[in-house]
């Protein structure tokens, strides 16, 4: 059956779209890390950058003075550092699942947008990794973290969630970093190709490590990058469950639920691939990727963002309903607490933003709005800020005892922090933008090939 | 201008033309091909027989040794290097160890299919490969696709194989040398040198420093040098100066509620025994009477014993008829304050306590006044 | 073979003939717990291979499109959930202590009753196995009535159903966990119940469509069809496979953790004493036999490997509810006679539903509009 005879809601899309070949997407990746900025770039980063040094200066103040000029107190013993570090790691698994797991599914649309979700994913984690290290009381012995002999005798406690998220979070930024630039090492050898400059081709040559694309180099190259996808994949299914079962392995009521994991996972892949839409809504237009980021990349990614929302209504669904079925006062009580107690608006904004917003996404119309998409995207990555507000905060303020209970003040310096880290990650992505090439070329190359030879009408590939 | 030819190239420009090549120049006698592209063609590992890559089995090696030593390690510390009663679980126990067991299997396998994959299998980084100086480098990381007849067993029909290459679709030709080696002369070694003993020393000196000084810089000296008050200090908050003062005018310690009353008769009027004649407050008067009281007035309370020679003040009876009749509070007053000679207890009998002693006082005036009938 | 051998009826007669005397000589506790065992299985298969069938439309998905008839078959098993249901409703009194007049006394339960009393249970079950019969109807009858007319309009409808199937899966089949398996034992909660026999039906439904895959591969009567299409089929059951595998481990790790009386015990019965070897059984050989045996990619696209580690994953389905099921029984390992005579009925039943099914509408979706484009796939 030939495309023109299907009807329209079955018709594909294809992945690139306009007068695209393979030499003109190298001069217009190039034309984007090597042209100069325009005085907007300059004085975004200028502001980014400014709330960035706001943020480490709040930083400083703290660990000179200490914890105690933040909010954290008894019994909120965990405020907006966790939260914050939580926030992060989730946002950083946007680029994981698009770059990986959409590989692993062979899903082509991909391709285009790898570069940029990968790039936001060291990025997150780079802020998100600054939240434990700042939280400990003395940040200057952050290596007692790690399992070493030493004259003390002492040994790490494998048994704590605490240890593992160490190694779970190390591990991932390690591998997400290098997935990243294995990623890169084609693209630096095209641009090796065409430097103007000795120094920018010696610095190419060396970045590229030497890549010649010798077809047995390509072997080893997929077969690698398969089996990293497959692991990375793994990785970023045990990193968040690691990271809730700091909460889900304790008793605190509201914390102990056995959907933790899986339920941080897809919160996680949630608030990633809003960030993702929040990324290229802007990108798209501003760096004229229009023709390799199509109207259905957005429609696929708004997709996701839908079929995400709806398993978190699950999510929270379910946390619910077996709060009241435990028959546990105090759970009962903890969850009635996140809807109608003190911080009820935080529960609220959670459910309203996560939940019943992006349910606008069912309209294919809302789907390629970029009004539309800004408007849930950003709902969303609030909302999972509040997600994990009510958690830690909420849990805390009312648990067991009554004659424990207290209130959480954030202060001027946890907002600073937070806002600190925002323009961190935005600082460096503005950089990433202008410096470094923003589409990951040997992998779109292909789909330009598919592309012309549709138009030409070869019937066969 | 070295003589060794690495290879004819011919670039093709697309990689249909480039796979449609390949069986007309090995018809042509060629066997040994190398293709280059920018970006994988499938396809390709077929037609030049290209071996399948071993990685995996790399990988699997590596992770499972990864996976079995985490484990062991993780056996160990938990069990024999530093074992940790925590939440009452066993030292054993392997549940909490899988977590870590995976992401270091996920950690040593991904460095072996990433920068393995690099190093090993692809000898990268290599700055040496004689396409790098080739004109067609740029074209085949842009858009272009190659085909390079390598000599076999030393030799290269050099124009055969720009003919083949031509015949079969080949845009251009280029002839690929391998360029001179240069080796590293002395200067370079020496600079070399100079600058990995410069680092070194660097290197040496920063580690002096932050070992030693490091923990002198506010806020790390923090913990050695505390704001908090430490017994006999000085301090500019009081107007004395000193860290140390003395409790406020009224202030009691708990247990020890001063006694009002001014004579030992108002508070045999006033104060009554709080405790229960148990067997239990019984024991702990017959401690603190012991303790404290026996000294002088004897076991029995007869007053008679030790300091009848050294001290001229003779103790009470308590076994006397007045001391019988009287009253709790009376007794309890003459403890507290002391009365005479003897000093008062306060300070080192709590007020429980006191009223206990009173309780055994009249246990022992009890017991040495016995009844036929208390012998049951 | 689209007609039942006569041996299966044979083995159906002899399990019945079996499954009627536990009743009679071994008790109504022990016949009713295998009845909802292989009531439990039942749902999950059914349920699972409709997932499948659902998924493909969900994605959009071509490369599945000339197998998609397969999982379509198995799920015919959903009209008979039925009359195994309303049976199965009789196991109430005797399995689930809640619905013992003293069981208000148990705090735990009391405050539970307007959830856990005998007729919202009825209701619900009703409701739910109305939802699955119905979506059986449009989603696979719907997909065989495509044969005959070649509508592409159908595709659409099918397109627009599947993922108000997958809301319904989601609710029904977290009501059923809770409801069938987890309210056995009242006082326990976990709220990834519903998700961990999800996990187990769809890698049972992955396993029964690829079974008949194979079968008719090896047949003939799939064109079309290479070892890319079994490679995909060996990935997705290696990949939920690590999925069941990451869901059990955070059940029984959170909750081993944790260590608290109220929701420990269930563990403990499943995990010490006779139960112990049926719980090192199901780890290791629910994730690690399946999860190594599909590791590479030539094993996933081999037939031969692909069919035995499907067969092995129905049992170690059967194993699984069986650890789920078994321990409201009492202490110790409860397998004996009627556990076969059970398994010799159900599964005899079972597959003469298939077969029958068999002759549902042709081997492949002729009337879907992207059939040649499935029989083109290639993997890169």
């Amino acid at each position: 059956m030939s495309e023109a005879t299907l009807p329209v809601s079955l018709r594909i899309a294809p992945l690139v779209e306009g007068d695209v070949s393979l030499g003109g997407l190298d001069d217009h990746v190039r034309y984007w890390s090597e042209a100069p900025p325009p005085r907007s770039w300059y004085i975004a980063i200028t502001i980014t950058g400014l709330v960035a040094l706001m943020g480490f200066a709040a930083i400083g103040y703290m660990l000179y003075t200490g914890i105690g000029v933040i909010g954290n107190n008894v019994p909120v013993v965990w405020g907006f550092l966790i939260i914050n570090f939580v926030f992060w790691v989730g946002i950083g698994h946007a680029g994981t699942l698009i770059s990986v797991i959409l590989y692993l599914f062979r899903q082509r649309w991909r391709n285009a947008i790898s570069r940029i979700a990968e790039a936001t994913t060291v990025f997150a984690f780079v802020c998100a990794m600054i939240f434990p290290a700042i939280h400990i009381g003395r940040p200057w012995l952050p290596y007692w973290l790690l399992p070493y002999p030493n004259q003390r005798g002492m040994w790490v406690n494998f048994r704590s969630p605490l240890i593992w998220d160490v190694f779970a979070v190390m591990t991932y930024f390690i591998v997400s970093l290098m997935f990243w630039y294995l990623g890169l090492v084609p693209d630096f050898a095209t641009l090796r190709g065409t430097a103007t400059s000795r120094v920018k081709r010696a610095v190419f040559r060396l970045l590229s490590w030497g890549w010649v694309g010798n077809a047995r180099q390509w072997v080893h190259y997929e077969k690698g990058y398969l089996l990293l996808a497959g692991m990375t994949t793994v990785l970023a299914l045990s990193v968040h469950s690691i990271v809730s079962m700091d909460f889900a392995v304790s008793m605190v009521p509201g914390w102990h639920m056995t959907i933790f994991p899986p339920y941080f996972v897809v919160g996680a892949a949630f608030s990633g691939f809003a960030g993702v839409v929040l990324v290229f809504a802007f990108v798209r237009t501003a760096m004229k990727l229009e023709n390799y980021v199509t109207p259905r990349h957005m429609d696929l990614l708004n997709r996701m963002v839908l079929f995400l929302s709806c398993v978190m209504a699950y999510a929270y669904l379910m946390e619910g309903f077996t709060a009241w079925y435990s028959s546990d006062t105090f759970v009962r009580y903890v969850f009635a607490n996140y809807v109608f107690g003190k911080g009820w608006w935080a529960g609220w904004l959670t459910i309203t933003l996560n939940c019943v917003l992006p349910q606008l996404l069912w309209f294919p119309r809302f789907r390629r709005s970029v009004p539309v998409m800004v408007l849930v995207s950003s709902g969303v990555t609030l909302g999972m800020w509040m997600e994990r507000y009510t958690i830690v905060i909420l849990s805390l303020q009312r648990d067991y005892l009554p004659s424990s209970w207290g209130s959480y003040l954030p202060t001027r310096y946890d907002f600073a922090i937070l806002f600190g880290s925002i323009g961190l990650f935005l600082t460096l992505l503005l950089l990433f933008l202008r410096k470094l090439p923003i589409i990951a070329a040997w992998e779109v190359k292909p789909d330009i090939v598919y592309y012309q030879k549709q138009r030409a009408g070869a019937e066969h590939v | 201008m070295s003589d060794s030819v690495f290879g004819v190239l011919g670039l093709f420009g697309s990689a249909d033309e480039l796979l449609a090549a390949i069986p007309k120049i090995k018809a042509k006698g060629f066997a040994k091909l190398e293709a280059y592209t920018p970006y994988p063609v499938h396809g390709i590992d077929e037609a030049l027989d290209l071996p399948k890559s071993k990685l995996g089995v790399l990988v699997f090696l590596i992770g499972s040794l990864a996976c079995i030593s985490a484990f062991t390690f993780e056996w160990w510390t938990s069990t024999r290097g530093y074992p940790l009663r925590t939440g009452g679980k066993p030292f054993n126990g392997w549940q909490g160890w899988v977590l870590v067991m995976v992401e270091a299997t996920i950690l040593l396998s991904t460095f072996t299919a990433g920068i393995g994959m690099l190093f090993a299998f692809n000898k990268l980084p290599f700055f040496g490969n004689p396409m790098l100086e080739s004109k067609a480098i740029t074209s085949i990381t842009r858009d272009r696709f190659a085909l390079v007849l390598v000599p076999v067993g030393g030799t290269l029909d050099v124009e055969g194989a720009a003919g083949a290459l031509r015949a079969a679709g080949a845009e251009s030709i280029e002839v690929v040398r391998v360029p001179e080696e240069t080796k590293p002369g002395l200067a370079w070694w020496a600079r070399t040198g100079v600058a990995i003993a410069a680092a070194c020393a660097v290197a040496g000196v920063g580690t002096a420093w932050v070992i030693r000084a490091f923990p002198t810089i506010k806020p790390m000296v923090n913990m050695q040098v505390q704001p908090k008050l430490n017994a006999q200090s000085a301090d500019a908050f009081f107007a004395n100066g000193r860290g140390m003062q003395l409790p406020p005018i009224g202030t009691v310690a708990r247990g020890y509620m001063p006694v009002v009353d001014t004579t030992p008769d108002a508070a045999g009027t006033n104060l009554f025994n709080p405790l229960p004649v148990t067997a239990q407050v019984l024991t702990r008067g017959r401690e603190m009477f012991n303790l404290h009281c026996a000294v002088c007035h004897d076991r029995l309370g007869t007053g008679k014993p030790w300091l009848d020679s050294t001290y001229h003040a003779m103790p009470v009876d308590l076994q006397s008829a007045p001391m019988r009749a009287a009253p709790d509070g009376f007794l309890y007053w003459v403890i507290s304050q002391g009365i005479r000679t003897m000093p008062g207890y306060a300070a080192d009998i709590s007020q429980d306590d006191r009223w206990a002693v009173v309780r055994y006082i009249r246990a022992l005036q009890r017991s040495q006044d016995a009844t036929k009938g208390d012998l049951k | 073979m689209n007609r039942a051998p006569a041996a299966l009826w044979a083995l159906l007669a002899v399990g019945g003939a079996g499954v009627v005397s536990t009743y009679v000589l071994d008790g109504a506790q022990r016949f009713w717990a295998n009845w909802l065992l292989w009531f439990v299985f039942m749902v999950c298969i059914a349920l699972g291979a409709l997932f499948i069938v659902a998924l493909q439309h969900v994605t959009g998905a071509t490369w599945s499109v000339p197998l998609r008839r397969a999982p379509e078959r198995v799920a015919a098993l959903t009209p008979w959930l039925v009359p195994v249901a309303l049976i199965a409703l009789f196991s109430l009194p005797v399995l689930f202590s809640w619905t013992q007049p003293g069981a208000a006394s148990d705090p735990a339960i009391a405050m539970k009753t307007s959830w856990l009393n005998v007729p919202f249970f009825i209701t619900r079950l009703v409701i739910c196995v109305a939802l699955w019969v119905v979506s059986y109807r449009i989603l696979v009858l719907g997909s065989v009535r495509q044969d005959a007319t070649r509508d592409p309009q159908a595709t659409v409808r099918l397109r627009r159903f599947a993922p108000i199937f997958m809301i319904i899966l989601a609710l029904t089949l977290t009501a059923f966990a809770f409801d069938w398996v987890s309210s056995l034992e009242a006082g326990w909660y976990s709220d990834i119940f519903g998700v961990y026999l999800f996990a187990g039906a769809v890698t049972s439904g992955l396993a029964v469509t690829s079974l008949m895959v194979i079968y008719l591969y090896r047949r003939g009567r799939l064109p079309g069809i290479t070892e890319d299409h079994l490679y995909n089929l060996g990935g997705l059951l290696f990949g939920f496979t690590i999925f069941w595998g990451y869901i059990a481990f955070s059940q029984y790790l959170l909750q081993w953790y944790a260590d608290l009386p109220i929701e420990v015990f269930w563990f403990r019965e499943r995990t010490t004493g006779t139960m112990e070897s049926v719980f090192i059984l199901l780890g290791v050989g629910r994730f690690f036999v399946p999860f190594l045996a599909l590791i590479t990619r030539r094993d996933k696209k081999n037939w031969k490997r692909l069919r035995w580690v499907s067969i092995w994953v129905i049992f170690m389905e059967a194993v699984d509810v069986f650890w789920l099921v078994s321990p409201i029984q009492g202490k110790g390992l409860h397998l004996g006679w009627p556990e076969a005579a059970f398994a010799v009925f159900f599964l005899s039943a079972g597959l003469l539903v298939v077969i029958r099914a068999m002759g549902m509408g042709e081997d492949t979706p002729v009337g879907d509009p992207f059939l040649p484009d499935g029989r083109n796939f290639h993997l890169r």
